[in-house]
């Protein structure tokens, strides 16, 4: 090799060792979801599965051969990728539901006692905390019709906590207090803070100087990123009878000067980078659009709640392209992974697809799922709800959520490295499976 | 009830360890499986191994919240294992749960768990090597906080005033005394000390009573909160004049 061609493959070999120096939700800072590396075509076997105390909900991301990922049982774990044993563990103040994000060396998280937590990615040292105003669901007055009406109802189904995004030295992320915040990386100090009308548990997304995020008041948010001044505003749908057709719990995915971006109101919202304004929208009749986007290319793939449907959409213009039946509620966000999609569903299946045609290539699905301890699912592998929603009164809705867990649904989103799928469930364990 | 939810807040790790007979070597490892709690299956995965010190165990307990709970009163022979279950519930409990488990012809481990006058029975699989979790210790204080310190915080409209009194113990790890004075003095000593890079924390586990906080700020003072259970107040300590560092 020259050594003109040792310098290029000097260069290119610090940008990789940069591009593994971050490691985030959804990949990168624009949340894009396209895994760098192939998902199986195949399912072979699960490699190993370690088991946590709790839900895991938060989604591993990779850091130097180990997976990192947050459980409720309010521990942050390094897991060693190839033997699936413990590195280090994190104990924080409450449980763990966002995604830990990584750079410069360092594990950005937040937990449910209101703290951002910086770790050491290397020993899981405690460097620093940054206290916000606390954390909070969704809450509301006759919440999804529950009784009584009179009564406030925190939301179980507002299962995720923000996940920082991290670029030039600072973390953004959003809290429970209805803030988004900017934090210095290095030390923990607030940068900015920018107030919307509720909880803010979608993930920011970044790119060309702006801080993109949904709120719980409905409302989404193009935010200066090195001010927290609010550059536009765009106001999806409200539902003030009972809440449910209401607020952002999915994260937004930002290419091509476009914003896409799920939202409770049954759509999937396709806005103007630069202005806000609305290219167009997909109208899911209502079925609430949770998962986050994932852009490959010319297509967006999207999943639903109630109506269990995958989508694949134009990027340029939400014409559908495909669609195809998940069997029931999808939370987790689509992976575009080399030409295949990951798909993981609350009745606890993990579904890959082939991202061309949407044929089912593989399906992988949890012991407790398998086993249907109280008849969750229908022998379709649907939710049985007329079994399981025995009440709309008080703690009777929540309860159902409970119950459903119970076949180890993911609301994790898949992490694809290697060959393997890395994946937390809420039986408790996070799986690798290849 | 309210004694009971800051119990319940407040609970506390317990350890224990006992030399391993040698003989049972082949008992080494992850144990998997359900206690079949009526209505209720508990999945249970038990962590088994030879330390240094004597045999050594944790266990996990998907959907309690519970990971690594070390294993008290740890036995291990070539006819089974049992264990105290002393800090694997939120609340603690009287008698003190167990794990009562024989070996079996087919490999499998089985028995039962007793908690307040049931019993379930238990059945678990080898499905790989142990990884026992052992409680973190504590590390060496430096010179940087040897000595006194004081300060002050408000919790539920009430002032107290705190001194934080730090040293390296025997056995070269941090320890110390947390005096609060407010409507009375409550003398708390400190079992746990991490120091880290920027960050340190001085436990007082019989209370879950912890100050935590920046230690290399600018002014040299150490500031973050203090943490009981669910409460938690701004603290600022300051070393105290003509105190030795």
């Amino acid at each position: 090799m020259s050594a003109r061609g040792i310098v290029f493959a000097a260069v290119l070999a610090a940008a990789a060792q940069g591009a593994l120096a971050q490691a985030m939700f959804r990949g990168d800072a624009a949340h894009t979801g396209v895994a760098a590396d192939a998902a199986p075509r195949q399912f072979h076997r699960v490699k190993w599965r370690f088991p946590t105390g709790a839900r895991i909900v938060s989604s591993a991301v990779w850091h130097d051969g180990a997976v990192i990922v947050g459980s409720e049982d309010g521990n942050v774990y390094a897991i060693d990728a190839a033997s699936g044993r413990q590195r280090w563990m994190l104990r924080t103040g409450g449980p763990v539901a966002s995604t830990p994000a990584v750079a410069g060396g360092k594990v950005y998280v937040l937990s449910d006692d209101g703290r951002l937590y910086a770790l050491d990615a290397a020993s899981g040292e405690l460097l620093w905390k940054f206290a916000t105003q606390g954390e909070r669901r969704f809450e509301a007055r006759g919440l999804h019709g529950w009784q009584p009406r009179t009564q406030t109802f925190p939301d179980p189904f507002d299962v995720y906590r923000s996940s920082p995004v991290v670029a030039e030295g600072v973390v953004y992320f959003g809290s429970g207090d209805g803030h988004v915040y900017a934090v210095d990386a290095a030390s923990g100090e607030l940068r900015w803070s920018f107030a919307t009308g509720d909880v803010v548990h979608a993930s920011p997304a970044l790119a060309q100087g702006l801080v993109y995020v949904g709120s719980w008041d409905g409302r989404f948010y193009a935010l200066d990123a090195r001010t927290g001044a609010q550059r536009w505003m765009f106001q999806a749908g409200v539902d003030p009878l009972i809440h449910n057709q209401q607020g952002f719990q999915s994260s937004p995915a930002v290419a091509r000067g476009l914003v896409y971006t799920g939202c409770r109101d049954g759509h999937l919202y396709a806005l103007d980078a630069r202005t806000g304004a609305l290219r167009w929208q997909v109208d899911t009749a209502g079925s609430w659009v949770n998962a986050s986007p994932a852009v490959d290319g010319e297509r967006v793939w999207f999943a639903t709640s109630d109506s269990a449907l995958l989508f694949a959409v134009d990027a340029a213009t939400g014409t559908e392209r495909l669609k195809q039946d998940t069997r029931a509620y999808v939370f987790s966000s689509p992976v575009a992974a080399g030409g295949v999609v990951l798909t993981a569903v609350l009745n606890g299946t993990l579904q890959a697809r082939d991202a061309a045609s949407g044929a089912l290539l593989w399906q992988f699905e949890t012991d407790a799922a398998r086993a249907n301890r109280g008849w969750v699912l229908t022998s379709e592998q649907r939710f049985n709800a007329p079994w399981l929603f025995a009440s709309a009164w008080h703690e009777g809705g929540p309860q159902t959520l409970v119950r459903q867990d119970g076949v180890g649904s993911f609301y994790a989103t898949p992490l694809v490295k290697e060959g393997v799928v890395y994946l937390g469930s809420a039986d408790g364990s996070l799986y690798a499976i290849e | 009830m309210l004694q009971t939810l800051l119990r319940a807040a407040c609970a506390l790790p317990l350890l224990g360890t006992v030399p391993p007979p040698a003989i049972a070597a082949d008992l080494s490892g992850r144990w998997e499986g359900t206690a079949e709690v009526p209505g209720a299956p508990q999945p249970l995965v038990v962590d088994i191994a030879p330390g240094p010190a004597g045999w050594r165990g944790s266990i996990v307990l998907p959907g309690r919240g519970v990971k690594g709970a070390p294993l008290s009163a740890l036995q291990v022979d070539g006819a089974g294992v049992q264990a105290e279950l002393a800090s694997a519930f939120l609340l603690p409990a009287q008698p003190v749960p167990t794990l009562r488990l024989a070996a079996q012809a087919d490999g499998s481990l089985a028995g039962e768990l007793r908690m307040a006058g049931q019993h379930a029975p238990v059945r678990l699989h080898r499905s790989g090597a142990a990884q026992v979790d052992v409680p973190a210790s504590g590390t060496p204080v430096s010179a940087q906080l040897v000595g006194t310190w004081t300060g002050r915080y408000e919790l539920g409209g009430a002032a107290r005033e705190v001194t934080l009194k730090v040293a390296n113990g025997s056995d070269g790890r941090g320890s110390g005394e947390i005096v609060v004075v407010g409507k009375r003095t409550t003398t708390l000593p400190v079992d746990r000390v991490v120091q880290g890079r920027e960050f340190v924390s001085f436990e007082s586990s019989a209370v879950d009573y912890r100050i935590e906080g920046r230690w290399a700020t600018p002014d040299g003072s150490i500031s973050g909160q203090i943490v009981q259970g669910p409460f938690e107040a701004p603290i600022v300590l300051r070393r105290t004049p003509g105190a030795a560092s």
